[in-house]
């Protein structure tokens, strides 16, 4: 266990609840379509759009564009390094909980 | 106050790890699909091997082949929504042993071929079941998918 509080080992991108419940959502699967996430999530496609940026940005979500016929698509998933901060996430959380 | 705050602290957290449980997507109709696909593959592989003529020429059997797996993978990817947690992985551990399976076989046609003897129709079935044998497996794992 490292030292210091466990709230110290909190990963402030994933602090905050919306992008919270995108990785959660995500750590489900190995990979779900955009809309998917935002049905499950209760967000606007542009919000949802907004903080998979940001996520994506930080390493942790990957996108992946594509057609299905004429139809453009785009596919969520946690990158390797995205699942591991997940994991420590929750981790520093249980601990915060006293679980 | 101390208390107060890690008792406040411990309740947010508490609500996360809820919240963060609740987010399961991997539906069990998209299992499906991704279990009845990685299956498909499989049996179409091992009936193309069991069945591949040796007198005729091999390009248009081939290409049946080929448009048979596109038009598998074509339908998994519109039908499902989401690629349940280890899908992947199953898929390939199931793409590897059929691989080994197949190279297994087309040594055995070779080593047949050489010594003069034919690839009889028991052989040939026999192989195709080996063959297909490990990506239906994946695909049954799959479909069934892990409860966590």
């Amino acid at each position: 266990m490292s030292p210091g509080h466990a709230r110290h080992r909190l990963n402030p991108q994933l602090q905050a609840p919306v992008r919270f419940s995108i990785v959660a959502t995500l750590a489900s699967v190995d990979s779900a379509e955009f809309a998917v996430v935002r049905d499950e999530v209760e967000i606007s496609d542009s919000a949802l759009s907004k903080q998979v940026s940001t996520l994506e940005q930080a390493g942790i979500v990957k996108v992946k564009k594509g057609y299905v016929g004429k139809r453009p698509r785009t596919w969520l998933s946690l990158t390797r390094d995205g699942r591991s901060q997940w994991q420590q996430h929750l981790a520093a959380l249980r601990e915060i909980a006293g679980d | 106050m101390n208390d107060s705050l890690e008792h406040d602290e411990a309740r947010q957290a508490r609500t996360a790890l809820d919240e963060a449980d609740t987010r399961r997507i991997g539906s069990p109709r998209d299992r499906r699909i991704h279990g009845i696909a990685t299956a498909l593959i499989g049996v179409i592989l091992g009936v193309a091997l069991a069945i591949q003529p040796e007198s005729e020429g091999p390009t248009l059997f081939l290409l049946v082949v080929i448009i048979c797996f596109i038009a598998v993978g074509a339908w998994q990817t519109r039908a499902a929504r989401s690629t349940p947690r280890s899908t992947n992985r199953t898929a390939f551990v199931g793409i590897g042993a059929t691989v080994v399976m197949v190279i297994a076989f087309v040594v055995l046609r070779q080593t047949l071929e050489v010594r003069g003897d034919e690839l009889t129709w028991p052989l040939r079935i026999g192989s195709g079941l080996l063959v297909a044998a490990p990506m239906i497996v994946a695909g049954l794992v799959i479909g069934r998918g892990g409860q966590r």
